[in-house]
């Protein structure tokens, strides 16, 4: 049998509960019991269904929960106070007095305290994001599902079919340069699934050995000056993996002020691993180039977020995290998480992927991409390149690692200063045209527009005030 | 907030050194969001807590639960001391 589970209230709730129950006579998900327990805490939801349900009777259930709410302590609280009294009964039951345990463990105080947590938490990402992420995915497994499944037969066989059933126009929307399955679906599947593939299985690693808490706790004083908590140390690092995906995870913060501030610096300075694996490979030749980008883009991640922190109004969000105990994973349950999650992204982010290439396809169709590039010749000029890399930056909206990638077709003909400058603007450019869908399914179209209207600007004037700084520097 | 009766002296968590063990007084939350996000942290008046570190962050322990918080949040947490009968245990009843 059940045991009883009902919690005794003070007689003062007791009895506003016991004037609310004959008013409430609709029809609903739960006990009447339990609504008015609702109704008394303030429960916007339960009171507009209320309202739908008793009609004139609602009146007076508004004057009751009215008078509840000048209650000191305020209701709330007592009610979650009888609650814990009970739980805290059951446990004594069931579990005998609880006890106080001190920090078990050498290893989980090594992660805590900040003279090794620090080194640590240096080591966890570099080998967990530089060398599985973006050395195994991003590179090993991208070379053989893009560069061998897609380049050597899927795009082919598609592009011959294509050829073969659809008009030419038709034919260039499934399989031409934009195509849906030689773009869309080549990079949803070939490029960002690996990357992503490998961050989810790394990500779920984090969290089953409870990890994940712990990163955010150390990260939290520094995610406070950018307006952000310890929790948003979550999406920011997804966006090393995938802006778009990262973008989607903001959900996951607390308040509007700080979704708009994460999602703000994602678009602006966190490159996405495609992009990050192709700019360390550019700069890779000369580690004061690499330096400078690092410090750049470092500090306008910094400067922004502050900026951003002073500008938007609201109140700063508290950080709060429980903090479980250390544990060795279970290999299977991070699989199932990890199976788990990229279906979510297949099914969130293709459609995504898969629009933009229609897009795209539609743009070239028309003329548009043309007309764009000729228009962004001037200030590319400006930042001491030659107009040629106008269609990198073009590229670089639709597709952040394609303009990188353009870039690298370039590189001859270019100075490491000349480099330097493209490869911190780009970052700092316009994120790619799937990350701006996702931020305005997310945060509206006026939030999106702004920050987009923000970071074209910045990230011109941040590479035009580069490329006279490098003037006179000798690289 | 909630104390009423005449308590032992009590003080915000950040005033306390660590390995403190005291018990919920009062909690000092500015708004109705913050007061409801600890109660459903499960810090009410009345629970016992052990504060286990101050830095990085504030790590107590309530129960069976350790939790990590900011300065701002950890404020308004107001502790006194536990009773000698009442230390190591949550239930504020004794």
């Amino acid at each position: 049998m059940l045991p009883d589970f009902k919690v005794d209230y003070s007689p003062t709730i007791e009895h506003l509960i016991g004037r609310l129950l004959p008013l409430l006579k609709g029809n609903y998900p739960f006990r009447p019991r339990a609504v008015a327990l609702l109704l008394l805490q303030g429960d916007r939801e339960i009171a507009d269904l209320t309202a739908r349900q008793e009609g004139p009777r609602f009146r007076q259930i508004q004057v009751i929960v009215k008078q509840a709410g000048q209650l000191s302590p305020p209701l709330s609280s007592s009610i979650a106070l009888a609650r814990h009294r009970r739980a805290q009964a059951i446990t004594r039951e069931v579990m005998g007095k609880p006890s106080l345990r001190p920090l078990g463990g050498l290893v989980d105080w090594l992660t805590l305290w900040p003279p090794t947590a620090f080194p640590i938490l240096a080591l966890i990402l570099y080998y967990g994001l530089c060398r599985f992420v973006g050395g195994f995915g991003a590179q090993d497994l991208v070379d053989f599902i893009e560069g061998r499944v897609f380049q050597a037969w899927v795009s082919p066989i598609a592009r011959e079919l294509a050829a073969r059933w659809l008009s030419p126009s038709l034919a260039d929307l499934v399989a031409g340069e934009y195509g849906i399955i030689t773009l869309g679906l080549r990079y949803a599947v070939g490029v960002i699934l690996p990357v992503v593939g490998t961050f989810f299985f790394f990500f779920s690693f984090l969290e089953d050995t409870g990890y994940l808490p712990r990163l955010a706790l150390l990260a939290d004083r520094a995610c406070k000056t950018v307006g952000l908590n310890g929790r948003a140390v979550i999406p920011l690092t997804l966006g090393l993996g995938c802006d778009t995906m990262a973008t989607v995870v903001t959900r996951t913060l607390e308040t509007t002020r700080e979704r708009i501030i994460a999602t703000f610096m994602l678009a602006l300075a966190v490159p996405c691993s495609a992009q990050l694996g192709l700019i360390i490979a550019l700069l890779a030749q000369s580690p004061l180039a690499l330096g400078i980008w690092v410090l750049v883009v470092g500090t306008i991640f910094l400067t922004a977020g502050h900026l951003a922190d002073r500008i938007l109004p609201g109140p700063k969000a508290a950080f709060h995290m429980e903090l479980p105990p250390l544990r060795l994973p279970v290999m299977g349950n991070i699989i199932m998480k990890t199976t788990a999650r990229i279906q979510w992204y297949l099914v969130e982010i293709t459609p995504v992927f898969l629009g933009t290439s229609l897009l795209l396809w539609f743009f070239d169709q028309r003329g548009f991409l043309q007309l764009i590039i000729q228009a962004l010749r001037v200030p590319v000029q400006r930042l001491g390149l030659p107009p040629d890399a106008a269609q990198i930056f073009l590229l670089g909206f639709f597709r952040r690692d394609y303009g990188a990638a353009g870039l690298y077709d370039l590189r001859a003909n270019l100075s490491t200063a000349q480099l330097t400058v493209a490869t911190t603007t780009l970052t700092l450019f316009v994120p790619c045209l799937a990350q701006v869908a996702v931020m305005v399914k997310e945060r509206g179209l006026p939030v999106a527009v702004l920050i987009v209207a923000a970071i074209i600007p910045l990230a011109f004037l941040v590479g035009y005030s580069l490329h006279h700084l490098l003037g006179v520097l000798p690289l | 907030m909630f104390a009423k009766e005449k308590k032992p002296p009590h003080a915000p968590l950040t005033c306390w050194p660590v390995h403190f063990r005291g018990t919920v007084a009062d909690l000092a939350a500015e708004t109705d969001a913050q007061l409801a996000k600890l109660l459903a942290l499960g810090i009410v008046p009345g629970v016992g807590i052990h504060i286990l570190r101050r830095s990085p962050c504030w790590i107590i322990q309530i129960g069976f639960t350790r939790l990590a918080l900011d300065e701002a949040m950890a404020r308004t947490i107001l502790l006194q001391p536990a009773h000698p009968p009442e230390a190591g245990s949550s239930d504020p009843d004794g």
